[in-house]
């Protein structure tokens, strides 16, 4: 049985540990289905809101569309999943590391962990403010795409996407240890190898801002 | 008594009627021509002033008089046609005949005698003395009612009183606006005939282009004399304070990339406000269903809603334009920013306080908080692993 304070408080202790045993999937897969089930609320809701756009008719596709989004937001998670392990992995290989996929997608996983809290605390953003949010019904492509633009940049998602990106850095303070006892890289090496997909993740999520 | 004696008294009998004959038509030609009337014109000179007096004499006896010629005596004028009388011939009786001389007044103001002079062919003479007033006050003009301030390509309008303090009538008055910073609905304005003590007010339109001045000058004729005199009104460009302002309250902005801006328009000035729209400005595009909004005439402290439409991509802010016109068609244009605050409605977050570029403080404050309890926790975890 894992201890979630162990993961949080300690985890240099807990992945020391972790790493003497053979890979689980398991523990990882369940966390990060709770992340993306809590994205795919956020999605269903977010999706929801922009149907609204769509011009009067269109009502009862807004519910297939909203599960579209649902599903999507839940593969998503996986998906990224899968990409920071591969993203740390090729770091620990340029670093002259010795890596093993699963056992980074393991170490991933438990260091997704915080990311449960954001993902709970940017539904909770989400859910409240979207209520306020008034979309005008066109069919005008440009309109769609300024008022998209609107959306991405209004408050609550600009607020969504702060906590995403410092739950983050609890993950990446995380993943720092469990690289450096699976890879056997030094503590300073190991950080390089989570900091360098973690800066290009920081810059993808606030491009945004400045475009 | 003695012949020679007799003689003598019957010569003198015989001759004594003709002697008195003779003395008698001399004497007698003067107390038959009588000075009848005389015209001063202008009635009152003004200095420099060229004007007439006409003096008619009638012979109002039973014989022919003949006048040897006639003249104008005076140092105080200066006598135009001298020698117009220096021959005149006989005046029949019953018989009228009138003189005039061309005077100019090269004298300063007063009451002056020139004396009528006839010179009669028989010996003798008549004289008389004609009254010829000079008195050189001009016609006044007095701007009674102005605007209390000027705007720029704003037509206002300008009262102005001439006044006729001289003890004649003047003639052909007309009065007229000149200005190189201004311009003018009517360029002049004549009034006619103004009665010694009267007055007339006059009122021109004014539209200025820039701070200066206004000359009103008034022309009239005191006989043939054409003269002018002036007024200067010197005014300055003000900001139009008691002019129709537009104050935009009650604000509420919905949408996002197309946005619905709704609120309340009024009219904080002292005037009316006409044809008051409503619409948005760069970099804002106007749209359906409310590119304008027509609001109407507004009453100084009158108001209405309206509702605005339009879309724009990544601005934070977006002027509002109130478009007016005042009572006499002049054009306004009023500005008034709004922020979008990333397409939420303002009704929400109204009433609490927003961070400096809108974004709500509540969600300021959960990302502050998250990353405070984030790095408490590394800190934490830090401290802690350093003791394992």
């Amino acid at each position: 049985m894992i201890s979630v304070t162990d993961i949080l408080v300690t985890p240099r202790h807990f992945f020391g540990e972790l790493c003497k045993k053979e890979t689980d999937l398991k523990i990882p897969v369940l966390i990060i289905l709770i992340i993306a089930f809590i994205g795919g609320i956020s999605a269903y809701v977010v999706t929801g809101k922009t149907m609204t756009m769509m011009p009067s008719g269109m009502e009862g596709a807004a519910f297939i569309v909203s599960l579209i989004g649902f599903s999507a937001a839940l593969i998503m998670t996986f998906i990224i999943w899968i990409i920071w392990a591969v993203a740390i992995m090729i770091m620990v290989y340029i670093l002259k590391g010795k890596p093993s996929f699963t056992r980074l997608l393991e170490i991933v996983g438990y260091g997704f962990i915080p990311q449960i809290f954001g993902s709970i605390i940017s539904m909770g953003i989400m859910i409240t403010s979207l209520p306020d949010l008034v979309l005008p019904a066109t069919s005008n492509m440009q309109e769609i795409e300024a008022a998209m633009k609107a959306f991405t940049n209004s408050p609550a998602m600009m607020a969504a996407m702060f906590i995403g990106v410092i739950f983050t850095l609890w993950s990446a303070y995380i993943w720092t240890f469990g690289v450096k006892e699976s890879s056997k890289l030094e503590l300073k090496k190991a950080a390089i190898c989570v900091a360098v997909p973690l800066v290009i993740y920081i810059l993808l999520t606030t491009s945004s801002l400045f475009m | 008594m003695k012949p020679e004696i007799i003689i003598l008294l019957i010569l003198a009998m015989l001759l004594a009627p003709a002697v008195s004959a003779a003395s008698t038509s001399t004497n007698t030609a003067a107390s038959y021509i009588e000075i009848t009337s005389y015209e001063v014109s202008p009635s009152v000179f003004m200095k420099w002033d060229t004007g007439t007096i006409k003096v008619t004499i009638k012979n109002t006896g039973t014989s022919s008089v003949e006048i040897k010629s006639a003249s104008l005596f005076t140092k105080d004028f200066t006598l135009i046609n001298e020698q117009s009388y220096s021959t005149v011939g006989t005046v029949g009786p019953g018989t009228s005949r009138d003189f005039t001389f061309t005077i100019r007044a090269d004298t300063s103001d007063g009451i002056y005698y020139p004396r009528f002079y006839l010179n009669f062919a028989g010996g003798g003479s008549l004289s008389h003395l004609v009254p010829v007033k000079v008195e050189s006050t001009p016609l006044e003009i007095s701007i009674i009612d102005i605007p209390d301030e000027f705007q720029e390509g704003v037509k206002e309008s300008i009262t102005v009183l001439v006044g006729n303090p001289r003890e004649n009538a003047a003639n052909g008055v007309v009065v007229k606006p000149e200005s190189d910073s201004a311009s003018f609905i009517q360029n002049s304005y004549f009034i006619g005939e103004l009665l010694p003590d009267g007055s007339q007010e006059v009122t021109f339109d004014v539209i200025p282009t820039e701070s200066g001045d206004i000359v009103f000058m008034v022309e009239y004729r005191n006989g043939l004399n054409l003269h002018t005199t002036e007024q200067v009104l010197i005014y300055t460009i003000g900001e139009g304070k008691k002019n129709a302002e537009m104050v935009i309250n009650n604000v509420e902005v919905a949408g996002s990339g197309t946005y619905t801006v709704t609120g309340d328009v009024t009219n904080a000035g002292l005037k009316n406000a006409k044809s008051v729209i409503v619409t948005s400005a760069d970099p804002a595009v106007p749209t359906d269903p409310n590119r304008l909004y027509v609001v109407g005439e507004l009453e100084p402290d009158d108001f209405s809603s309206f509702e605005v439409t339009f879309t724009t991509e990544g601005a934070t802010e977006v002027p509002l334009l109130i478009l007016y016109k005042d009572d006499d068609g002049n054009s306004y244009e009023e500005k008034v920013t709004v922020t979008l605050e990333g397409g939420f409605t303002q009704s929400g977050s109204q009433t609490s306080p927003e961070g400096s570029d809108g974004f709500p403080v509540e969600l300021i404050a959960l990302v502050i908080i998250a990353a405070a309890g984030v790095g408490g926790a590394i800190i934490y975890s830090c401290k802690k692993q350093g003791k394992i």
